[in-house]
């Protein structure tokens, strides 16, 4: 196991309020904490995916036989309203919560009979989050958020400074370092939320209504960032948003609704493909792809 | 994860300092209150090896029950001797002891009349310290007696009077014998200064026509813990006991003899002591519940406010072990602190007591007396036993720390799928 490995100096361009690299420039080598052998282009697979919650005598159908799959490097969005089912489905790839029927399973190993402690494990492992309110550890400065899950993955101190200060500098929060989260502003907080998301270079980063609580200067900074890891790393993302802003920014969109894919979409050069959906229809659904 | 539970303890800084303030408080005055208490057991045991006259006392067979003058040990001198070798004896003091009546030209009163060596004396209590007229048996008087401040006023006597002291000797005839006044004593408890009366060994020795022998031998040690221990030697050479008849040749006494310790000797002032202290124990172990309730109140407090963070650090990866840790951390951190100011606070109180004490009068008017035991020291002060110190922290350390068990597991069973839906 080693650390990410700086290849050049960061030179900061600014999009918005976000510092970002030029692309072609790559100081942040992918090599995950737990590297796997099975390196097919199939990362997560969703098969008849269903959960239900029971809420009193009422039974929830959240998610009704969902079947996706997600490729490594995916930089994809799921899109649709509240309910629809995008968060249950981001939980369950996630290994948060267990599916009612159906499998789910991430770089070849079947998630859904993992007890808690073995779920906690496989998170720390394999997945990152980002979250709405950035949910940072109030206790705990930005710097020592970022590395939280490296700390966790018991990496030693030195390794992790190594690996964090570098993307903390990716992310222009060099200076702010030391703050707390109270201290800093909501797109600073969600920058620090994204360190530590990909710091441990998990196999998916999950990120839930990431751009909600940021003004669009903000938020588009954030697709941006996201989109750089994304390319420049292959890091696997996938988002749950309904922020246009969000859909234009991924490469694949998947439409839920009532719990079912209602429409997968991938970007094809400057054209989003949708099987047999006229660019009417595509207007009316998603007026943010148009 | 220390740093991170030392922070976290912090974040509600006002309730953390009042429940550290009320453990750091309530263990100090626990632990001043110990030792005050043992102390005051360590007063109470001393007067009782004082008041009898050593750690192990040796008699003829029944004395101690029945006190009876004839009960003697007729040849102390080898006895003496033989204990005096013995490792951890100071000395060995020896007493003549009998009840008898005192006559004067004015009264006569009941005595409890010593015959003792002064200098042997000093090693338990000094009463020369509480003579308020005259010599303490060191003067050129003839025929010596020493009486308590109430005995005088009683006969209305003064110093050099002569008084006539009726007694029962050996033989259990009565004998009269003469002594005079030569000093007074006063120790300010009536139960003592209403009866005692004290003259050398030798001339009470003379006036009961004893010859050598005395009531009582009393060992007394370097460690009073090691009485039994001491007894039981002591038993094994002094002896003859019954079954030994035909060894009676090589014993230094050839008498039957009873060896006891003074709480064997004292059962009453051993049972208070261990009342006293038990009462202790449940009057902690109550507070000792009250402050683990508190503790228990604060962290469940505080686990439900931090639902969605300890959900965030669930989804995040830490296990529900961790978590628990997380939360038993905090209270271990807010347990030691307490503690250490616990004891910093008792320590203080300690040396306080230890340098100025209270006087226990000014509390407590009549005589304090357990098991015929007067105190004569009335200042309460304080007695560090380190065992016990150490041992109360323990205690409560462990009490705080299972009452923080319950708001553990329940920071373990959190779902974190709880923290996604919070921000969904």
């Amino acid at each position: 196991m080693s650390n990410g490995r700086l290849a050049c100096s960061p030179i900061f361009l600014s999009i918005g309020a976000w510092p970002v690299l030029p692309s072609s420039c790559s100081f942040l080598t992918p090599e995950p904490i737990e590297a796997d052998d099975d390196m097919t282009d199939k990362l997560i697979e969703v098969n008849n995916l269903s959960k239900v919650y029971t809420q009193g005598k009422v039974q929830v159908h959240a998610l009704r036989g969902v079947e996706l799959s997600f490729a490594r490097g995916d930089f994809a969005a799921l899109a649709g309203p509240s309910g629809s089912g995008k968060s249950t489905l981001l939980n369950l790839i996630g290994c948060l919560d267990r599916p009612s029927s159906g499998s789910i399973s991430i770089d070849g190993r079947v998630l859904g009979a993992m007890g808690k402690s073995e779920s906690a494990r496989f998170r720390l492992a394999k997945v990152g989050f980002i979250f709405q309110a950035y949910n940072l550890i109030p206790v705990l400065s930005a710097y020592e958020n970022a590395e939280f899950t490296l700390y966790l993955q018991g990496v030693p101190a030195a390794q992790r400074r190594a690996r964090v200060i570098p993307l903390m500098e990716r992310v222009g929060l060099a200076e702010l370092m030391h703050r707390k989260p109270h201290e800093m502003s909501g797109g600073q907080q969600q920058r620090v939320a994204v360190v530590r998301a990909i710091a441990s270079m998990p196999a998916v980063v999950l990120a839930d209504e990431p751009t909600a609580n940021l003004d669009s200067e903000s938020a588009q900074g954030l697709l941006d960032l996201l989109a750089e890891l994304n390319v420049e790393h292959g890091i696997s993302l996938i988002l749950a948003s309904h922020d246009p802003l969000v859909l234009r920014g991924v490469r694949r969109v998947i439409r839920l609704r009532d719990g079912q894919v209602l429409k997968d979409g991938h970007l094809d050069s400057d054209h989003w493909e949708y099987a047999g959906e006229s660019a009417t229809e595509r207007a009316k659904a998603e007026p943010g792809l148009s | 994860m220390f740093a991170m539970a030392w922070r976290n303890l912090w974040r509600q800084r006002g309730r953390s300092s009042i429940m550290l303030s009320v453990i750091a408080f309530t263990f100090g005055m626990m632990l001043m209150t110990m030792g005050m208490g043992d102390f005051m057991h360590s007063q109470m045991a001393q007067s009782a090896v004082d008041g009898a006259g050593g750690s192990v006392l040796v008699h003829a067979e029944g004395y101690w029950a029945s006190q009876g003058a004839e009960l003697v040990i007729r040849e102390p001198d080898p006895l003496i001797a033989e204990a005096e070798q013995l490792e951890g004896t100071r000395l060995v003091v020896p007493r003549v002891r009998v009840y008898g009546l005192l006559n004067s030209a004015r009264g006569a009163a009941g005595v409890s009349l010593m015959g003792i060596v002064p200098e042997k004396e000093a090693a338990l209590e000094d009463y020369s310290r509480f003579v308020v007229e005259g010599d303490y048996l060191l003067g050129d008087v003839a025929d010596p007696l020493v009486l308590g401040r109430g005995v005088v006023e009683e006969l209305e006597l003064e110093l050099g009077d002569k008084v006539v002291l009726t007694a029962t000797d050996p033989q259990g005839e009565l004998v009269r014998a003469l002594f005079h006044l030569s000093g007074i004593v006063e120790t300010g408890v009536d139960s003592i200064d209403d009866v005692l009366a004290m003259t050398s060994l030798r001339k009470a020795q003379e006036a009961l026509a004893l010859g050598d022998a005395v009531h009582q031998l009393g060992v007394v040690l370097d460690d009073d813990a090691r009485r039994f221990a001491v007894r039981d030697v002591l038993r094994e050479r002094l002896g003859p006991k019954a079954e030994d008849l035909g060894e009676q040749a090589k014993r230094p006494s050839a008498q039957k003899l009873e060896l006891l310790t003074w709480d064997e000797a004292m059962p009453e002032m051993l049972g208070f002591i261990e009342i006293d202290d038990a009462f202790f124990y449940v009057f902690a172990l109550a507070i000792f519940v009250v402050v683990a309730f508190g503790v228990a109140n604060t962290f469940l407090m505080s686990v439900k406010q931090r639902v969605r963070e300890l959900g965030l650090l669930a989804a995040l990866g830490l296990r529900p072990a961790q978590v628990a840790r997380l939360v038993l951390f905090e209270t271990l951190l807010l347990a030691s602190l307490s503690l250490l100011i616990g004891y910093a606070i008792g320590l203080a109180g300690h040396l306080l007591l230890l340098h100025y004490g209270i006087d226990m009068k000014s509390f407590y008017d009549a005589d304090m007396e357990v098991s015929g035991v007067a105190l004569v020291d009335t200042m309460l002060h304080s007695q560090l036993t380190v065992s016990k110190w150490l041992n109360a922290g323990l205690v409560l350390l462990v009490g705080l720390m299972l009452s923080a068990l319950y708001p553990a597991l329940m920071a373990s069973r959190l779902d974190p799928v709880e923290a996604m839906r919070s921000f969904d």
